[in-house]
């Protein structure tokens, strides 16, 4: 079955601001990324897969039912983690759960049951029954997490989820994911800024910028595009730059007296900066793997380059 | 807690995820709970003895003069009688006014200031559902407070007499007028003060604009009605809410039109009554008018 169609997709906020332009997109279960800067859109596709708004124009499908027209069936089908904090601070975690179980119209039972088992999921189980305003952050998003599984949704929505949490809390959250969409076969849409994060845990990937659809892929066909090599040598930069260009390996400056040699899935890069080193008798300093930034990704798939693009997709060492 | 102990939840991740195939039920089911979920949370049940002290002592203050009236009425053969049906509710409006200040905030301001309004939206409720459930959780706390005392005067006369069922046929009468009064006086305050309440995230300002409005809509009232004279005068009164109350009282459980402030000659009480249904109507639209505006 399908997870989810947009056809057309078009959302002009009351007070002008386009936010998605002509998105057309269809998707397969399975965990899906969903990346782009901030204001790319995510959040209001989002929203309009979970009813919450009304596309100005354009056709939307989640598990087969139109979120437009029969909002309630789909949200009951669907777990949603907002980006920001929406969480009460004086109830317990255990309390607040169940409460939203109900709400999905689970039994009071089940829902008391189901809450206990989803702490327990995300790792809370001990701390349950204090109340929340003494929580972290990454508590608070691990509840966020619990309470959009509770009721046992097909299609999990995650808006942001490793938003404010430190490299180990982040690690967890998404590890927590992977588990949550590998393990008990639900899809997830998890939407992020940082393309690092998404490749970690999904298989496939939609990259929206400016409210339009950039690339809809496997995540290999992405990590294509970004995966590059780090070259430094002792001087003589400008000499492998053009042997490289001669050679047809297309380099570019890393911005700090390096060179970034994109690495296509044949890895010929390698070979080629060994053979121009060499035959320029250069002595070379550094040769890594790296990923390009993600307003690279955007260049080299045909998107524009994000506008906030300031720490976004920032370097990362494979 | 940032989880460092990685080895127990390992193991406690073991157990397993477990789909859920039992009962589902849909929006009406979700309505419902979320109401029930909202009178707990109007007299602080299962928040602990502090927070529940606020809505038990002014719930208490609402009640307890009826009781000592019923009693005054049974030893001293009703020739005490400062509270009657119709003008109970004007007597002790500042109760009724405080309880709304101290508890319509905790229905409408707190989930917007945490924002946990969305999660109940990404369910099986409709905004226009979640808004009404919360004020109707008012409403009904506030009628309990209302009918309860009526009630007891009721009792209290019924209980006076040796002949019980007699008088109980005598008082039946009053028992539709207390119904109608009641749930007037609930329907109305519920839905003014979370219209009020729903303004702003924060509660201690919600409870001040709550009380402001009760009581500043009483002074404003008197003093046109004080300033202004000729055919106006009248309609000035029914800017204060608790005068549409009672006019509304006095006329259902027909108060002779000589004893009571808001009924005269050229007034009819039927003007009260219309008084009090548009503030109701009113109060209602502009609170689900006001959650369509706030954003999620």
């Amino acid at each position: 079955m399908q997870l989810l169609s947009a056809d057309q997709l078009t959302m002009r906020y009351p007070r002008g601001v386009l936010a998605l332009e002509g998105l057309t997109l269809e998707l397969e279960p399975g965990l899906v990324g969903l990346v782009g800067a901030n204001g790319a859109g995510k959040s209001t596709f989002i929203k309009i897969l979970l009813g919450l708004l009304k596309p100005t124009s354009g056709r939307v499908t989640v598990l087969g039912l139109d979120p437009t027209s029969e909002p309630i069936e789909v949200r009951q089908r669907i777990g949603y983690l907002p980006e920001h904090d929406c969480l009460p601070t004086d109830v317990s975690a255990a309390d607040f759960i169940t409460h939203m179980a109900r709400m999905s119209g689970l039994p009071q039972a089940a829902a008391r049951e189901r809450a206990a088992e989803m702490l327990r999921h995300v790792g809370l189980y001990e701390a349950r029954y204090r109340t929340m305003d003494g929580y972290s952050t990454g508590m608070k998003q691990r509840v966020k997490l619990a309470q959009s599984l509770v009721h046992d949704p097909q299609l999990l929505l995650l808006d942001e989820p490793t938003n404010g949490l430190d490299p180990s809390g982040r690690d967890q959250m998404l590890e927590l994911i992977r588990r949550t969409g590998r393990q008990f076969g639900i899809s997830v849409v998890v939407s992020s800024h940082l393309l690092g994060e998404i490749e970690r845990v999904c298989d496939h990937l939609v990259a929206i910028d400016g409210g339009k659809l950039v690339r809809s892929a496997r995540i290999g066909v992405f990590t294509a595009h970004t995966a590059a090599l780090a070259v430094q040598v002792d001087h003589g930069t400008d000499e492998l730059r053009a042997w490289l260009g001669r050679a047809g390996a297309s380099p570019e400056d890393d911005g700090r007296g390096g060179l970034l040699v994109p690495l296509a899935e044949d890895e010929r890069a390698y070979d080629l900066v060994r053979d121009g080193a060499t035959e320029l008798g250069l002595p070379l300093i550094r040769l890594q793997r790296t990923r390009r930034q993600l307003q690279d990704l955007f260049r080299a798939v045909g998107g524009r380059v994000p506008v906030e693009s300031g720490g976004v997709g920032a370097q990362e060492q494979v | 807690m940032l989880e460092p102990a990685k080895t127990d939840t390992g193991t406690i991740y073991d157990i397993g995820y477990q789909h859920y195939d039992g009962e589902r039920f849909g929006r009406p089911y979700a309505v419902w709970s979320l109401f029930v979920h909202g009178l707990a949370a109007v007299f602080a049940l299962g928040r602990g003895l502090k927070a529940g002290v606020i809505p038990l002592v002014l719930g208490a203050a609402a009640i307890l003069p009826a009781a000592f009236q019923a009693l005054a009425t049974a030893y001293t053969d009703g020739a005490v009688e400062l509270f009657t049906y119709s003008n109970y509710f004007i007597n002790v409006s500042i109760v009724f006014a405080f309880f709304c200040a101290a508890r319509a905030p905790e229905l409408m301001s707190t989930d917007q200031r945490t924002r946990t309004m969305v999660l109940y939206l990404a369910r099986a409720l409709h905004r226009e559902d979640y808004v009404l459930a919360k004020a109707l959780a008012l409403v009904a706390s506030v009628f309990f407070l209302t009918a309860t005392p009526l009630l007891i005067l009721f009792a209290g006369h019924v209980l006076a007499s040796t002949d019980l069922w007699t008088a109980f046929l005598r008082e039946s009468d009053a028992l539709g007028p207390i119904l109608l009064s009641s749930s007037a006086m609930a329907l109305m305050l519920g839905t003014i003060a979370c219209t009020i309440a729903s303004l702003t995230p924060r509660r201690n300002l919600a409870a001040a604009m709550v009380l402001g409005y009760f009581m500043l809509s009483r002074v404003v009232a008197e003093i046109l009605t004080e300033t202004i004279r000729g055919m106006w005068v009248q309609w000035m009164q029914l800017l204060d809410p608790f005068a549409a109350l009672g006019g509304l009282a006095d006329w259902v459980f027909g108060t002779d039109p000589a004893l009571s402030p808001y009924l005269g000659p050229d007034v009819s009480g039927a003007r009260y009554a219309t008084a009090c249904l548009v503030y109701i109507v009113l109060a209602s639209t502009a609170l689900v008018m006001r959650y369509r505006r706030i954003g999620t």
